[in-house]
């Protein structure tokens, strides 16, 4: 079943969006016309208005061949590099002056622009494939395929459950976390609150109140500034999700406490495998029976320390580089260093040691590039310290070049050189001068810290 | 270390800090004075300021409420933020 398939078979023409400017019901969703003539086509969408996003994604399901979803904050030229490299012949956005036309791409800015193209179309294609781009652990966003089936195997559609509810969406559309809950929440005939993206969050949250929100996720990171937010404790929530970094008792603890009729779940997942799984009891880490009996129907396994993860769904290749996403039998590996204890099974960070610093990543090795390019620093190692805002921090210990040296000086002068070079999530919060460093029993210096 | 006992001390070592670390954000803005009933998501600090602030007043008091109190808190104002970290100073 298509997108509009879909939404047609909701039971009433009620409201499934609301943003700042408008609400749009069903019928409204389903207005436009389906452009058949395009069938088989490659289209990249970019709008910043989710109605127009989710009219287009109506019309397009079941015609296009790849749907590229891109999002509105990024510069064009990273734009038009994502169209190419996901083969898209039309990129639709909201402006077309600040996206310059490519040889190969024709840019539209209003969807009743597609009736006027005669050109393309080939045939209707099985399955459209919905294409997001993830961040990945490098900087250079990866396209990665999903079909509608496999971005809402999760997803529990009972219009029954969903009538009444009203899913608050803080994330971008475009991305994998904003879809789940625009998907989520249309195809089980919920209201989806978008504030729009370029409000502060006093704001969005006004928002949410005011409409009732009762469903919300988010980041550990955002939840935890959420909670800071005074109007916040006013939603009326019945369930609230974390997801995107490791969720921590204290945050799970402290939701649990401002939204006393609220489940509280938080999910593991990557864009790579499609959705993970979900832990409801309240802690964090999830119970060790996931590793033989995960709930979800995806199998999840332990494997030098990292957590491995197979779902038949995803396409297993990333479409814009050659190397297999998983390994012969399905597996991938998710990248994330887990250990037991007892009955649970925690996350303690990445097996690149990359930092997530409230959604940034840094690379340690980047960090101490730039410290031992100082000169009073004879050996620097960057580390993750936990941080009750972010989850972590960026902290870092030196070995002084010169033991003479003034310490504070140094450490000051240090701190300047790291601001001069470095993004402010990669600085580090932390400087300590040490005499050497601290290395597990095979010799490798610790990357994870408490 | 600061004598944390004393709290009108303790709130200047971290107004201190807060503006030093406000100062290290790109803006040509002031630090805000804190005042009791400031609120700290109105003060122009974000996330990563606030998780700094917090990793410097550790480094400071050598201690570190959020992860010595037991509540999961979050102070909402400057007052509320004094306070959390005056009644969980180690004795």
């Amino acid at each position: 079943m298509t997108f509009r398939d879909r939404i047609s078979n909701l039971p009433d023409n009620r409201v499934l969006l609301r943003t700042a400017d408008r609400t749009v019901d069903r019928d409204a969703i389903l207005g436009d016309k389906i452009p058949t003539h395009l069938a088989g086509i490659r289209v990249a969408i970019c709008f910043s208005d989710v109605s127009t996003a989710v009219r287009s994604l109506a019309m397009l399901d079941g015609i296009a061949d790849r749907i590229l979803l891109l999002s509105s904050s990024w510069e064009p030229e990273l734009l038009l590099k994502l169209a190419r490299l996901g083969s898209c012949s039309i990129l639709l956005c909201d402006d077309v002056t600040i996206c310059p036309e490519h040889a190969s791409i024709r840019v539209l800015d209003n969807l009743t622009a597609i009736d006027e193209i005669a050109e393309f179309g080939t045939h209707p294609p099985t399955e459209t494939r919905w294409v997001l781009a993830t961040s990945g652990t490098t900087n250079e966003p990866k396209l990665v395929s999903h079909s509608l089936a496999s971005l809402t195997r999760t997803s529990k559609t009972d219009t029954r459950r969903g009538t009444g509810q009203c899913w608050g969406m803080v994330f971008d559309h475009s991305r994998f976390a904003g879809l789940q809950v625009l998907l989520q929440s249309m195809l089980s005939g919920a209201e989806l609150l978008a504030p729009s993206a370029d409000w502060a969050l006093e704001e969005k949250i006004d928002f949410l109140v005011k409409h009732g929100c009762s469903h919300l996720s988010g980041t550990p990171t955002l939840w935890r500034k959420m909670m800071m937010v005074a109007n916040a404790s006013n939603m009326p929530l019945l369930q609230a999700t974390l997801g995107g970094e490791i969720a921590d008792d204290r945050v799970l603890k402290v939701i649990a406490q401002n939204f006393p009729n609220a489940r509280v779940t938080h999910i593991y997942a990557s864009t790579e495998a499609g959705v993970g799984f979900s832990v409801s009891d309240g802690r964090e880490g999830f119970p060790k029976d996931f590793l033989n009996n995960a709930p979800t129907g995806v199998e999840i396994k332990e494997q030098d320390g990292r957590l491995f993860i197979r779902n038949s769904q995803v396409e297993q290749k990333y479409l814009n580089i050659g190397d297999q996403l998983s390994d012969a039998d399905g597996w991938v590996d998710s990248g994330d260093l887990i250990e037991l204890k007892g009955d649970r099974v925690y996350f303690v960070g990445r097996e690149s040691g990359v930092i997530n610093v409230g959604g940034d990543k840094v690379h340690p090795e980047v960090v101490e590039g730039i410290l031992m390019s100082f000169d009073g620093v004879a050996a620097a190692h960057v580390y993750a310290k936990k941080n009750p805002i972010t989850g972590a921090i960026v902290a870092a210990d030196f070995i002084l070049s010169d033991r003479n040296a003034d310490p504070a000086k140094i450490r000051s002068d240090l701190r300047v050189h790291a601001e001069k070079n470095l993004k402010r999530y990669q600085v580090p919060a932390l400087f300590k001068i040490v005499d050497k460093f601290e290395t597990n029993a095979a010799g490798k210096i610790l990357r994870t810290k408490a | 270390m600061t004598d944390t006992t004393n709290k009108s001390k303790l709130a200047d070592l971290i107004k201190a800090v807060f503006t030093e670390v406000f100062d290290g954000q790109d803006s040509d803005l002031p630090a805000p004075k804190l005042k009791q009933d400031t609120i700290l998501l109105d003060t122009g600090l974000d996330s990563l300021g606030f998780a700094i602030l917090v990793t410097r007043l550790e480094e400071e008091l050598e201690f570190d409420p959020f992860s010595l109190s037991d509540e999961a808190y979050y102070p909402q104002t400057f007052g509320e933020f004094l306070d959390f970290y005056h009644s969980n100073r180690p004795t």
